[in-house]
């Protein structure tokens, strides 16, 4: 009897602790409540990836290899492959305002006279020559720079402010000149050994930036893709690399790695975004070359799915232009909406 | 001989006869030579390859495209392809259409296109003069009938038009029928054109040329025995072609890799590690054809990215990708070398063979010869079957007196082996060369079985040695 009462009282005032934090919620001002649910649901509601823009052509004979918005709101797209490439402006309703055919262009950009900057594979058909060109909207061709062969072929090029033209070639980043001279380049021009300075894997994308350097994006062969900056002088200041972030913290860790890098932007405050091909992501980069955000649009393949994603381009806002091929061989070109993306933050991709 | 040199002695020769067995699996014919290789792709995975390195040089060489049973859309395995042409080795070749068999792209054999196509890929052609080209080719066809102009084809061996001509060759292997039709038969002076009704077949070394819509109409009253030429339309630095085949995409140009898949229309499942097939040729003009396991446990496959640096590694400085997955295939001497993704043979539209006999055509067909024809004092040697059967002789064999009797009509040959002497219709015929066996096969003189038997046999050496024989009937019922 006597041992049974000491029995009694513990489980009792087990009970009556257990019971405390129940009576502390009843104590929680209703606006402290309310807030601290608002929160809850923030985090733990995760909005669906959204479209700003979606042109899903029904095209099947060629493919949209690159796409730009327009200041206009239109895209300008590159359709290549066996039958009828060519470039196009589309506009809001998906109509073909401008179309240049004829041509397999890796990438087209318009520029601020009006005027259209293609990089030509030269891929077939005529005249089988790799080069940039800039096209006026009379579809006249009004400055020419060639390449030597197919194995030159330009990946992508953009008019710079000095009136330059900065080229990505398969090992190389160039700057020519109006008048064709080169005063600027970056790589060996040619496939270099693993480790070897200045040697490009697969460049898809270079920008001059605000300060004189160039941001290179290296796709990679596999998992060795890269996005550096380089000084005039060929210095690399910055860089990120699809090996593991060694120096991230506990909480950065659970972000995914960069896997193969198609394209990136550097923002004013410091940071780059770069879009990934293979994780359907844009990973936000911090000024010490880490991971900070990770977003993902793959939700949005749920109902097209998607099977070759070829260009990605990041914007300001944090939205992502892409333009890609579909399980069902058309071509699906969209602006994916930043805000609405999927935040990848424990370490698994949807 | 001291203890010590007999062991020096022993050993060396047992080197040289443990690499032996490897020279001899290497070297398979004079020129052309087989290896396989293991390595890991870029994703650390391994891949298994195998390499046909040949001279296109060597006196005969040929690497040759064959349509699935000679006929056009046909399939048939690349074993029964090299085994039927008597091949030292076959890869599989372009792309096709797995439903009809349609090659995707340009097919050209022999000087003669077989199909065209202005689809945005990458062929490779050989030329008459041993030389190798890669690049963009979008031939047109026309056909000229004397006194009635050129007429501009829409295709070859293609479906019938609303309004248009299409040509059709022997290898179409069906009846045409059109609003009109006429048959271009070949003669000693050329084409000559004659009318038909109903359907008809295009006679070997000939033509049916038809007509639809509108354009029936400029066939109609085109008389029998009018001259015509069939014009293939090509750049002025794409002459003399002697095979062609689209494949995709270019790899490799001046020793660098090609970034083009894409933009050859490649797309989906193809660019990805997949079993691959290619054909690039060195500095020195050897031909390099590859093949790449994939898609299995040991090998996982290359992407077309991947296959460019492995072609620029073997040597390459140009090539071309040929169709891949399931259909990647080499053969090597009686059998298949490599795994094949589907697990088995898959039946090709068109291979590539490679060949190292002297070129016979019997009526404009190619004469393939299992066992290559053998010289012997100035003369040529042939399997005794073959050339019998195909100007359409019945044959017998008489293992006891080791003779062959030939018949056909009227006329009986009996030949026997290491005979001087050939009997025709009981008289006795001098030969320079007697009957002989060669490797277990019996070979017969060609020029006189075919000219007994009324044929016209010419040595030619234009673009290349070779043999025409044409037969009295002009064309015969067996035609492989």
């Amino acid at each position: 009897m006597s041992n049974k009462l000491p029995t009694f009282l513990v489980g009792l005032l087990c009970l009556l602790f257990s019971a405390t934090a129940a009576f502390a919620d009843t104590t929680m001002p209703p606006d402290l409540q309310q807030l601290m649910g608002q929160q809850a649901e923030q985090t733990m509601v995760e909005q669906p990836p959204s479209l700003a823009r979606d042109h899903i052509a029904d095209i099947t004979y060629n493919l949209a290899r690159d796409v730009q918005k327009l200041p206009n709101g239109n895209l300008l797209i590159c359709r290549v492959g066996a039958w009828m490439p060519g470039v196009m402006e589309v506009d809001q309703q998906g109509q073909v305002v401008w179309s240049y055919y004829g041509i397999q262009a890796n990438s087209a950009r318009g520029l601020a006279n009006g005027n259209i900057l293609v990089a030509d594979s030269g891929a077939p058909g005529a005249p089988y020559v790799a080069r940039v060109l800039e096209l006026n909207r009379q579809g006249k061709k009004v400055w020419e720079y060639a390449l030597p062969s197919l194995a030159y072929a330009p990946r992508y090029a953009e008019r710079l402010s000095n009136g330059n033209t900065l080229l990505v070639l398969p090992f190389e980043i160039r700057e020519v000149t109006p008048q064709k001279k080169v005063v600027w380049q970056y790589g060996l021009g040619k496939p270099g050994k693993t480790g070897q300075p200045g040697t490009l894997v697969r460049p898809v994308r270079a920008h001059r930036l605000g300060n004189g350097n160039t941001l290179i994006v290296d796709q990679g062969h596999y998992k060795n893709g890269k996005v550096f900056e380089v000084t005039p002088g060929k210095k690399v200041v910055w860089q990120i690399s699809a090996a593991a972030n060694t120096t991230a913290s506990k909480e950065d860790q659970k972000l995914p790695a960069l896997a193969a890098p198609l394209d990136a932007l550097r923002l004013e405050d410091g940071s780059t975004l770069i879009t990934d091909k293979k994780q359907d992501t844009i990973f936000t980069v911090d000024s010490q070359g880490q991971i900070k955000q990770a977003k993902s649009w793959v939700g949005l393949y749920k109902t097209a799915p998607v099977t070759d994603l070829w260009c990605a381009e990041p914007l300001a806002d944090g939205s992502v232009v892409i333009a890609a091929t579909m399980v069902s061989g058309r071509s699906r070109v969209a602006e994916v909406i930043g805000e609405t993306m999927k935040v990848v933050w424990n370490g698994a991709a949807e | 001989m001291k203890v010590k040199g007999k062991v020096i002695l022993i050993v060396l020769c047992l080197s040289i006869l443990w690499t032996m067995p490897a020279w001899a699996a290497d070297q398979l014919a004079q020129g052309v030579q087989y290896r396989s290789f293991e390595r890991n792709n870029w994703e650390g995975k391994p891949i298994k390859g195998y390499v046909l390195e040949v001279d296109p040089g060597v006196k005969y060489t040929e690497i040759r495209p064959v349509m699935g049973n000679e006929v056009f859309g046909q399939r048939e395995t690349l074993s029964k392809m090299a085994e039927r042409t008597g091949a030292i080795a076959a890869v599989n070749g372009g792309f096709f259409d797995m439903g009809s068999g349609v090659p995707v792209g340009n097919l050209v054999i022999d000087g003669k296109p077989e199909y065209i196509s202005d689809i945005l890929k990458t062929s490779v052609a050989f030329t008459t003069s041993g030389g190798i080209k890669f690049g963009y080719l979008a031939p047109k066809i026309k056909v000229e009938l004397t006194g009635s102009g050129l007429l501009t084809m829409k295709g070859i061996n293609a479906p019938a038009v609303n309004d248009g001509f299409v040509l059709y060759t022997h290898a179409w292997g069906k009846e045409v029928y059109a609003g009109n039709c006429l048959v271009l038969s070949p003669t000693q002076n050329g084409l000559q054109a004659y009318a038909v009704a109903g359907g008809v077949k295009a006679p070997p070394g000939g033509y049916v040329l038809a007509g639809w819509g509108s354009s029936a109409g400029q066939l109609a009253g085109v008389k029998e025995g009018t001259k015509a030429k069939v014009i293939t339309e090509m750049p002025a630095d794409w002459q003399n072609l002697r095979y062609v085949l689209t494949g995709s995409p270019l790899l490799v140009e001046g020793g660098l890799p090609v970034d083009q898949a894409v933009n050859e229309g490649l797309w989906g499942q193809v660019v990805k590690p997949s079993p691959r097939t290619a054909l690039g040729v060195t500095a020195q003009g050897k031909v390099l054809l590859v093949v790449v396991d994939g898609r299995q446990e040991g090998s996982a496959g290359l992407t077309l990215e991947e296959l460019a640096y492995l072609m620029v590694d073997l040597g390459a400085v140009q090539a071309i990708g040929l169709d891949g997955g399931g259909s990647s295939e080499m053969w090597v001497k009686g059998k298949i070398v490599n795994n094949p993704s589907d697990k088995k043979e898959r039946s090709l539209a068109n291979g590539l063979i490679i060949l190292q006999q002297m070129p016979v055509y019997v009526d404009y067909q190619r004469l393939y010869l299992d066992v290559a024809p053998v010289l012997d004092n100035g003369r040529t040697l042939v399997p005794m079957r073959k050339i019998f059967e195909r100007l359409g002789a019945d044959i017998d064999w008489n293992a006891e007196t080791q003779t062959v009797t030939a018949t056909k009509g009227e006329v009986k040959i009996e030949l026997t082996l290491g005979k001087t002497a050939a009997v025709v219709n009981g008289k006795n015929i001098k030969l320079d060369v007697p009957a002989k066996l060669v490797d277990g096969r019996t070979m017969v003189p060609m020029r006189f079985v075919g000219e007994t038997l009324g044929a016209k046999v010419n040595y030619v050496t234009t673009n290349g040695p070779a043999v025409h024989i044409i037969s009295p009937e002009g064309g015969t019922a067996h035609e492989q």
